[in-house]
Order: structure tokens, then C-alpha cells, then sequence
């Protein structure tokens, strides 16, 4: 039997970079920075990702039909626990201002990180200062 | 005794490349504005693991992106633009140089492979800042209306040589603003217009093809960007990203470099700071502003307690005039009588009006921005105006029916 590592079962493989160099061609130019763009998201509302060294929730996937996909991590049983109550908080926080969530047609995402690619920053970098020796 | 450039060295070491530093040397000739001895040079670590180069100079930032390795710092490194123009000379030609840094002597040093350093004072007192991030996403903007333009290099060359040549003849002592360019994105055309009128030349307008989304007009100084895209490869596409009307900033993109021009208008650029100059000569200053931009109007209190306002405006024929205005009453409904009240008013004002505009009811100066060397008198004008039409939020809506 075959066993996947996707938390989506059978079906869902991570990818893998070793194909075609159109296929990279098109996960570096157009799908990463649209992952970047949803971690981003995710972690700004839901803090970083428990079970990721980078705190990302989500990854690039591929099905075996060869179809780009988002993979989202798996998660323990206490993570799950967490981020449920976490999406109660920001249920909570949008009921109180009474916020209407935009529908997918009102919705516009800024299209400056995907034009501007690697120059992208989504951190201030810290400065270099000089060491200071005791 | 020699100096031992290797003892103590940062455990860090960025290897560069002779092409990534022409490129940013390149760059940071073309937009230096040659104002600030202290200009540095930031290298970090990008998306994606790539390395950057970021210089920004006043209105202007650019950045170059190279190849970077694993073992890159992810911090700013603050290299002196002194540091990357000697460097052109003393790397080899097809090779690199190391860059790492000096613990003890704080300094950065660079090391080529034949054996040889240079080394120059670590940069004190500089923090990268938010503004020295390439991208800056404009909160107050919901992106409903960007205007992107894809166009070739070649294209985006013409408008950059268009915009370098300049009238004949012209006196910069008495003109020492040069134009600014209004770029125009729609329709699959990328045109942009140089208006040399004031400086009693013609206007010049030119159009390239360009792959457009959204359509947009915008206005910049243009001879940096001008300057830097002239250095660039001209074998690839470009990107030209303006986020809506309110976009504070400009984008030109190319694959490995990029430009962020901030949008102004020209007659602002102009006569701004010497109307925020002349203010305080008689004693007024204009509330800060938070936008980068030059603002369209600033505030100003008078008596302790009115909010004026100061704005300037450019009419067709290129004159610019100053508005000092105060809100005198608003929720003020339109009728007979409020207009019968407001002319009354104006008859026995001198060298101010009042107005109705939407349904706030407003006092005004205006004269022409030449005139601000007499300020004093136009304050006093709108001073006096305003005592005359001090109690008009209570007896104006006695008119309203």
C-alpha cells in the first residue's frame, strides 16, 4: 500500500522539483509567491504555525495528476485544540466591529509583493552593529 | 606593521560577484544625488534566499538582486557607497570578492582572491528602516484600482532617453525645477508627456506599446529613474505597477533590479516649502503631514483654536494660486436665504470671499503664488475676514427655510 505524507492521505504528494523546468518555471514565478502571500496572511492572524520550524501553515503540493495544489501542515491534537480557540477569538473580534467579509468578487488582493517578486520583504531586516567586545 | 585584516573576523562571509557589484554600482551612480557624504548601500537577504542590494536616496530606492548562498546573512549590512565604487577596481575581472567583517577594528573588509584587502569603517548611527524596504504596501489603499504595464526594455529606454533630453537654452538659475513627467498607463500604451513650457519651450508627448492592466496617470521627477533604467539590461521586460490614484509610490521592475519613485505633483514640488517658509515668517506653522508626499493642502490653527487650511492650486494656463481656507459652518442646507446671507456677507468683505461648497459654508484667500512674499497682508486679510464672519454658525441657519 502506498503511503503519502500529505495530510490530505492518498492523492496529495509534496513537490517535487525535479521535473520539468517549465513546471519550476511556473511554481517560482507564479505559485510561490502566492504561498508566501497565504502564509503571510495565516500567520498574521493565526501566529505562526506550531508544528513548522518557519511557522509556515501552508506548502505547494502536487496530486498525481500533476495539478498544483496548497498542502496545509498536520496538525496534534493540542495544536488543534489551540487554533480552534484561536478562530473563536477572531470570530469574536470580527462580530464585535461587525465586520462583513468581503465576497470573493469585492476581494482585491494587492498585486505589489507578486510584481515586485524576491525584492519583496515582508520584514524588516535587523542592522548589522558593530560587536562589541567584553 | 601591517594590519591584520583576518584576526577576529565575523563568522559570516558574503561572496560577491563582479557582475552584481557593476550592477549596483551602476545603479547607485545613476541615482545619487550626491547630497549626503554618509550614503550607504544595504545588503541583505531576500525572499526566496536571493541577495539584495537596496539604495535609497530621498524620493528614489532602487534594488539589484543576485544569486545569493545558504550561508548569507539574513541582517542589513550597511556598506558605505564609497566601499562598493572602490570595490569595481579592486576585484579581479571574472572573479569575486569576499565581504565579511572585522570584530575588533569595525570595519568591513573585502578580500580578493589574489591575496588582497580593503577595508573602510563600519557605518555608525544607521538603522534600516522601514522605508528602505523595496515594497511598501499603502494601507489606505484597497487595490481596487491598479494599472500595470508590461514593456520591453527597448520602449522602456526610449521613454527614459526622452525624458534626458532636455531644451536648449534654458536659464536653470531662473527655472531651477525641471519638469515633471506625467505618466500615463491604458489601452496597451505606455505614453508619458514633458511639459518644458514654463521654461518656454514646447511639450513633448510619447507612446510604446506595453501589455496594460487598469489604466492610470501619474506624476513624477523623472531623471533618476531615467538615469537607472538607461543601466539596465535591455533583453527583458519590465514592469511599471502604480496601485490606484492614491498610490504614494511608482514601481519599475525589471528581472533582476528594480526602481520606487515616489508620485508628486509638480506645482506642489514647486511652491510648497516656500509657502510653509513664508507662513512662519509671520508666524505660523503648518501641522506635520505623514505622507512622504508633498500634501495637497496642510493644516494650520489660528486665534488657538480655528483649523485653516492652506492649499495650492494649478489652473490650465500653468499659474498657481494659494488658498487659505476656513470652515465657517457646514450641515448648512441650501436655500434663498443662506445664499441672500452669504452675499451680504461678501459685500462687505475685502480681498476674501465666502462660499458654499457641499453644504459647508467656507471663507477664502486666494492669490497667486507669487504673491507669497507678501503673506503678512494676505494673513491679515483672511484674519479680519475671519473676526467679520466669526458668529456665522449661528445666525446662518436662522436662513435656513
Amino acid at each position: 500500500m502506498s503511503h503519502s505524507s500529505s495530510p490530505f492521505g492518498d492523492g496529495f504528494e509534496p513537490f517535487n522539483p525535479s521535473q520539468s523546468i517549465e513546471e519550476i518555471e511556473k511554481v517560482v514565478l507564479d505559485l510561490e509567491p502566492k504561498i508566501r502571500d497565504l502564509n503571510r496572511h495565516m500567520i498574521d492572524v493565526l501566529g505562526p504555525c506550531p508544528e513548522t520550524e518557519n511557522g509556515n501553515w501552508a506548502y505547494l503540493a502536487r496530486t498525481e495528476d500533476g495539478d498544483f495544489v496548497i498542502g496545509f501542515e498536520q496538525l496534534s491534537f493540542k495544536s488543534g485544540m489551540k487554533l480552534s480557540n484561536r478562530f473563536l477569538d477572531i470570530y469574536r473580534v470580527l462580530d464585535e466591529v461587525d465586520v462583513a467579509a468581503p465576497s470573493s468578487s469585492q476581494y482585491q488582493p494587492d498585486l505589489g509583493p507578486a510584481i515586485v517578486g524576491d525584492a519583496a520583504l515582508s520584514f524588516v531586516p535587523a542592522t548589522h552593529v558593530r560587536v562589541v567586545r567584553k | 606593521m601591517t594590519p591584520d585584516f583576518e584576526s577576529h573576523s565575523s563568522d559570516w562571509c558574503v561572496r560577491v560577484t563582479v557582475r552584481e557589484l557593476l550592477e549596483v554600482h551602476l545603479t547607485v551612480n545613476a541615482i545619487n544625488q550626491k547630497v549626503n557624504p554618509g550614503h550607504i548601500v544595504w545588503l541583505t537577504k531576500g525572499e526566496n534566499g536571493k541577495r539584495l542590494w537596496i539604495y535609497r536616496d530621498r524620493t528614489i530606492l532602487a534594488w539589484v538582486t543576485a544569486d545569493g548562498e545558504a550561508t548569507d546573512p539574513s541582517f542589513a549590512l550597511p556598506i558605505p557607497e564609497l566601499f562598493v565604487e572602490e570595490l569595481i577596481d579592486f576585484v579581479d575581472a571574472g572573479n569575486g570578492v569576499d565581504i565579511f567583517y572585522n570584530e575588533v577594528d569595525d570595519t568591513i573588509v573585502a578580500r580578493s582572491d589574489n591575496g588582497s584587502y580593503i577595508a573602510i569603517d563600519h557605518p555608525k548611527n544607521v538603522k534600516f528602516e522601514t522605508q528602505d524596504l523595496p515594497y511598501l504596501g499603502n494601507s489606505q489603499s484597497d487595490h481596487s484600482a491598479p494599472a500595470v504595464a508590461m514593456v520591453s526594455m527597448s520602449n522602456l529606454v526610449q521613454f527614459a532617453k526622452f525624458v534626458l533630453k532636455y531644451p536648449s537654452g534654458v536659464n536653470w538659475n531662473e527655472h531651477h525645477l525641471m519638469p515633471f513627467v506625467a505618466l500615463a498607463i491604458e489601452n496597451d500604451m505606455l505614453a508619458w508627456t514633458m511639459d518644458w513650457r514654463r521654461q518656454k519651450a514646447a511639450r513633448m508627448t510619447g507612446a510604446v506599446p506595453a501589455a496594460t492592466t487598469g489604466s492610470i496617470t501619474a506624476t513624477f521627477y523623472p531623471y533618476h529613474v531615467a538615469q537607472a533604467i538607461l543601466t539596465k539590461d535591455r533583453d527583458e521586460d519590465a514592469k511599471i505597477f502604480i496601485d490606484g490614484e492614491n498610490a504614494e509610490y511608482a514601481y519599475f521592475v525589471g528581472p533582476d533590479w528594480g526602481i520606487r519613485m515616489l508620485l508628486d505633483a509638480e506645482h506642489l514640488a514647486r511652491w510648497n516649502h516656500k509657502v510653509v517658509r513664508e507662513l512662519k515668517n509671520v508666524g505660523i506653522e503648518v501641522d506635520n503631514w505623514k505622507s512622504r508626499q508633498i500634501p495637497s493642502f496642510m493644516t494650520f490653527t489660528l486665534n488657538d483654536s480655528d483649523t485653516c487650511y492652506v492649499s495650492l492650486h494649478e489652473l490650465e494656463d500653468m499659474t498657481v494660486t494659494v488658498r487659505l481656507t476656513a470652515v465657517l459652518s457646514s450641515d448648512v442646507p441650501e436655500t434663498l436665504g443662506v445664499y441672500g446671507e452669504i452675499n451680504k456677507l461678501n459685500d462687505s468683505l475685502v480681498g476674501a470671499r465666502v462660499s458654499m461648497r457641499d453644504d459647508e459654508v467656507r471663507l477664502v484667500v486666494e492669490f497667486p503664488a507669487e504673491g507669497i512674499t507678501n503673506m503678512a497682508v494676505h494673513v491679515h486679510t483672511f484674519t479680519k475676514a475671519l473676526t467679520k464672519c466669526k458668529d456665522i454658525h449661528t445666525f446662518l441657519p436662522l436662513f435656513a427655510d
